[in-house]
Order: C-alpha cells, then structure tokens, then sequence
C-alpha cells in the first residue's frame, strides 16, 4: 500500500518534533531538576521518538534522520542517567553502559539502508 | 491538489504546535505568573512530591495500614522525608494532615547546611495548646497564645517566670538587683563546665571561684576560662592554667575573681568552661539572684576533704534526669517529692515533679553527691537565689497552665480538625535560594518512652513568592540560570 503524503509528512515532523521537545525537556529536567518528570513522561516520549525516527521512510533517512537519532540516543541515555543521578555506584554505571549497547545495537538494526 | 497541499501543512504544523505547546505548559509550571504552585497529595507513596519519611526501621510502609487507612505511621523518630523543587520560590506552606497516638508535641525542621546537618526546626503540633485553655493572639507582629481567661496583651508579658516559648526568641531579661553588696560563700564541689546565670546588683557583679585542677599532667586541656555574656554578646573573658607536666598530682586550690561594673541591667551569663578535671571547690558572690543551668555537676570530694558532702540545690526545672559516673554516686535523689533511685552508673534516671509542686522551686536532694543533673530550668544554691533568666521552652511533658504559665510565644497556629481523629496542621518555611533540595526531619520527642505513633494521611504544598515585574522576572530566570549552571 503506497503511503499518503500527508501521512508521511505527519510521521516525519512528529519524530522530529517529539526528538526536539525530548531533547529540550531532557535539558530543562537536567539544568532545573523536577521542571519536567513530575508531569511529563519523559521515558515513553523518548521511546516513540527512537521509534519514529528509526522508522523513517527512506526519502527522510538522510543527513537529518542520522543527526536526529544520534539525538535521540544522546537523549535516551541522558534521560538514564537523569533517573538515576541521585543513586551513586558502579552498578548503575554499568546498568547506563548496558542499556546504551542495547540501543546502539537496535539502532543499527533498524536504521533503513538505502 | 490544492486540498492536499493544505492537509501536508497541517501535518507538519500539528506535530510541531503540540511540541510548542507541552513546553509552555512545562514553562507555565516553572514560573507561573501568579508566583504560586500548589500540590496534593495523599500520603500512600503514589505521590512525587513529598517523599515518604524513612529510616524504615521507624515508620510504617506507606499505603494501606492494619486498621484500614492509608498513609503512613511514624513509630520513633527522626525520621527524614525530601521534597521536590519546583522552582526558586522564597516560601513554602506545608500542610500534614496527621492524627496522634499518645504523642502530645511534635517538631518539623527544614535541612538548612547539609555539611552540619543543621535543620531549622518549627512547632507542628502540641495537643495541650490545641486545647480550650489557650487562645491564638497576635499583638505588635508579636505571634503566640494567652491562657483563654487573661487579655490579649498578656502575651507581651516580660517576666520570663511566667512566658514560655517554643521555636520563637526572645532578648535577655533586662532586669537587675539593687541593694547592699554582701559576699556569701558556699562550699561546693562543682565539676567541668557550668553556666551561671546572674542579675548584677547596683550594675556590679563579683564572684570568686577556689578552683583545683586534679589532674594536672594531661595534654592541652589543663586550661580553665570564664566568659560572660548578655544577649550572647561577650562582656569579659579570662583564662587560667594549673599544668604541671612532669606533676600528675592535684594542683592547690586557686582563686579566680569576676569583678564587673557598670554593667547594664540583663541577666548576665556567666560561663566556666573547663573540662571534667576541674572542680569549683568554694563559689563566693554578692548577688542576689543567681542561677546555674541546665545542667549541675555535683562532684566528688577526693583529694580536697576527707569526707563527701550531699548535694542540696533547688530547681524550678519541671523534668530533669540524673546520672552518676561513679559507684558512690549510687544513690536515691529527691526531686521535691518525687525520688528516683540511681543503680546504675551512666544510666539516666528521669526526675518528675509531682502534681501539686508544679509552681514554685523545689529541692533536689542526693546524700551522696557525686551526680549530674540536667533540668529544663535551673538550680541555685539557694532558695531565695533562684530566678529564671529566660523564658522555659514548650516540651513534650510541659504542663504550662499548671506551670503557671501565662502566655506562650511560638509561630505555631491551631490545627484545624478533619474526619477520623485527623488534624490538619500548617508550618511555614522561608526558602533560600541557594538551596538544591528540600529535606525534613521530624521530631516527636519522646515517642518511644509512650509507645506513641503518629499517623499521616495527605500533605499539601504551596510554594509561593511575590508576583514579579519585568526586571524581576529576569533577575529570576538569572537566578535560575546560576543554579543551572552550578548544578552542571
């Protein structure tokens, strides 16, 4: 089934804004703590961003989309870090580093190749 | 075509409008225009505002309890809870909503230096100014409670004989004795540092300790030092040292001489500090109204008489607890009528007064000497001696109506009541700006003694500061921007 062009276009501005707004949110939360997590779900908003942004259709995956996840990861694992700022110790550390091989891993799975 | 290129606009335009929209929502809560935030919530742990009050070991899990309500029970105390930081707001309004369980008074504090742990504590609760007895007033910006039959300006009475105060200061006493100057000496055996407590007569104060140091070849202490203070400004200071290196051997009595005048009227301070290798064998004054407190230190008599002496003061303290640190200090000590019974050495033993001597100093009485007293008030050595150079505090077994108390100075206002047992009580807290987090500790002093409890079901907050103009809201957001950037 041929996408509408409008439906792509939605798809595609939606990853980036949400990528955008996550990327501002996750630095509001980290410059003026409890600014966000209270009422914002930072993490479900993060993983749609991932997921649209991985999910591009292939006339978006160029320059952008390779920037934008670079983000989106970026922001992911900020977002981590931020949620467990206030616990210190080497296993959350590695918890951190887990999570963020995990997500290379399905980044480079998902990425669409021309 | 036309209706397509519209309908490609609008979703390029929603995505983004819906992003522009959540982050002003964000910024709304961050610097609301009225300068207010409120949050609620109930205290069962679902809520991320107030954390729950841990070490666990002291209260219960949050959420539903034993007998079927929700909230929290605090079982010993401190306890410790956190609370987020909305912003850089200057005051906090914080309302528990709590129900007690034979804990009659109960303190919360706010972290103020975390490198001391330093908290500024505030009333929270006090079952007996809840009651009809004591009235709510406030009079000259001056805040507090009157006993319910006396006037409202009963509450800017200065005799701190009948004033009491819980979280709220007040200055020294300016008040002072006159009459004829007459040196009266009395042998004591005082050990380490005491606090004394003294109205000059004439504007004049003199006194002379016969002090002895017993071990005279320890290492950097062997120095003894008087102070004296009003209003916690230093007035005279002096020093004296018995060291004797190579002499393990008590030293000869000495005599050191306070002679101040001139003073202005107060209740002076007069501080001996040493530690517990010094005795004041022989106190010699002239004044006529002197105290010593909290804390009274009768030692032994070895090395200065062959004999030991009892130890006879009076208090006008309601509670204090005594200790021995030595096997002769075993012994039954008389608190007015009441009496305890030391068995053991470094144990405390709590003294009460008796219903009926609650308004006038009582005797406290151990034959042998040899102990330590801690009151709520002071001692003299005399009868006529005694005076009170400060206001008592409000504690958990105060009874200020038998007291004789007439009004009680304190920032506390009356709970309001709720459903089921409940109160809902109010403490304020200005906020500093340099602060990153909010934590609380909260006191019920003597819970564990009455297998108390306290129970919380909701908390609310209300951070506020004044609406700002332009300039202000951009000296705020600077402000906001140098937290930011020390906290990076």
């Amino acid at each position: 089934m041929i996408e509408r062009e409008w439906v792509r276009t939605l798809r595609t501005h939606t990853g980036y804004a949400s990528a955008t707004l996550c990327g501002v949110l996750v630095l509001f939360e980290f410059v003026l703590p409890g600014s966000v997590l209270p009422y914002i779900p930072l993490f479900p908003l993060c993983v749609a961003s991932f997921i649209l942004l991985v999910g591009m259709p292939k006339r978006e995956t160029r320059f952008m989309n390779r920037a934008f996840l670079i983000t989106a990861l970026t922001l992911i694992f900020a977002f981590i870090s931020l949620t467990l700022r206030d616990n210190n110790g080497i296993s959350n550390m590695i918890l951190i580093l887990a999570i963020l091989i995990i997500l290379i891993l399905a980044a480079i799975v998902l990425y669409p190749r021309d | 075509m036309k209706f397509e290129t519209l309908l490609k606009f609008f979703a390029m335009l929603i995505p983004w409008c819906a992003a522009v929209g959540i982050f002003l929502y964000v910024m709304s809560i961050r610097f609301p225009l009225d300068g207010t935030v409120s949050f609620s919530q109930a205290f069962d742990g679902s809520g991320v505002w107030f954390t729950p009050f841990a070490p666990g070991e002291r209260v219960t899990s949050p959420g539903l309890q034993n007998d079927g309500w929700r909230g929290q029970r605090i079982l010993d105390e401190p306890v410790y809870a956190g609370a987020r930081w909305p912003g850089a707001y200057d005051y906090l309004k914080l309302e528990l909503d709590l129900r007690t369980v034979r804990q009659p008074l109960i303190e919360i504090g706010l972290l103020r230096d975390e490198a001391t742990r330093a908290y500024e504590m505030k009333p929270l609760w006090s079952e007996v100014i809840q009651t009809d007895a004591w009235r709510e007033v406030t009079v000259e910006n001056t805040h507090g409670f009157v006993r319910a039959d006396l006037p409202d300006d009963a509450l800017l009475e200065t005799n701190p004989e009948y004033l009491m105060t819980w979280h709220a200061s007040t200055t020294d006493t300016a008040i002072g004795d006159a009459g004829d100057m007459v040196m009266n000496s009395y042998e004591v055996s005082l050990r380490g540092t005491h606090h004394f407590h003294v109205l000059p007569i004439n504007g004049e104060m003199r006194f002379q300790f016969a002090i002895q140091d017993m071990n005279r070849n320890r290492e950097g202490k062997n120095t003894a030092a008087v102070r004296v203070t009003c209003d916690d400004e230093i007035i005279w200071t002096s020093a004296g040292s018995a060291s004797g290196l190579h002499d393990a051997r008590p030293s000869e009595v000495f005599t050191e001489e306070v002679r101040l005048t001139n003073l202005a009227p107060c209740a002076y301070r007069l501080s001996f500090l040493a530690d517990n290798d010094f005795f004041i064998r022989e106190i010699g004054t002239t004044a006529k109204h002197w105290v010593i407190g909290p804390e009274i230190f009768f030692g032994d008599r070895v090395g200065y008489r062959a004999t030991s002496t009892p130890a006879i003061a009076w208090t006008n303290s309601q509670h204090a607890v005594a200790n021995a640190v030595h096997n002769e200090g075993k012994q039954e000590v008389e608190f007015g009528s009441a009496r305890t019974n030391i068995r053991e050495t470094h144990d405390l033993y709590v003294l009460n007064r008796v219903s009926g001597e609650r308004d006038n100093a009582v005797r406290v009485f151990a034959p042998e000497g040899n102990v330590r007293l801690i009151g709520d008030g002071y001692f003299a050595l005399t009868e006529d001696a005694i005076f009170f150079p400060s206001p008592r505090r409000l504690t958990a077994e105060s009874l200020p109506e038998e007291e004789g108390i007439r009004a009680i100075l304190t920032p506390y206002t009356k709970a309001q009541k709720l459903s089921g047992d409940f109160w809902r009580t109010t403490v304020n807290f200005d906020l500093l700006q340099n602060q990153d987090k909010l934590q609380f500790s909260l006191a019920a002093p003597g819970i564990d003694r009455v297998n108390g409890a306290v129970d919380i079901r909701h908390v609310d907050l209300r951070y506020s500061r004044p609406a700002l103009s332009v300039e202000e809201w951009f000296s705020r957001v600077k402000l906001e921007i140098s937290l930011a950037l020390k906290r990076i």
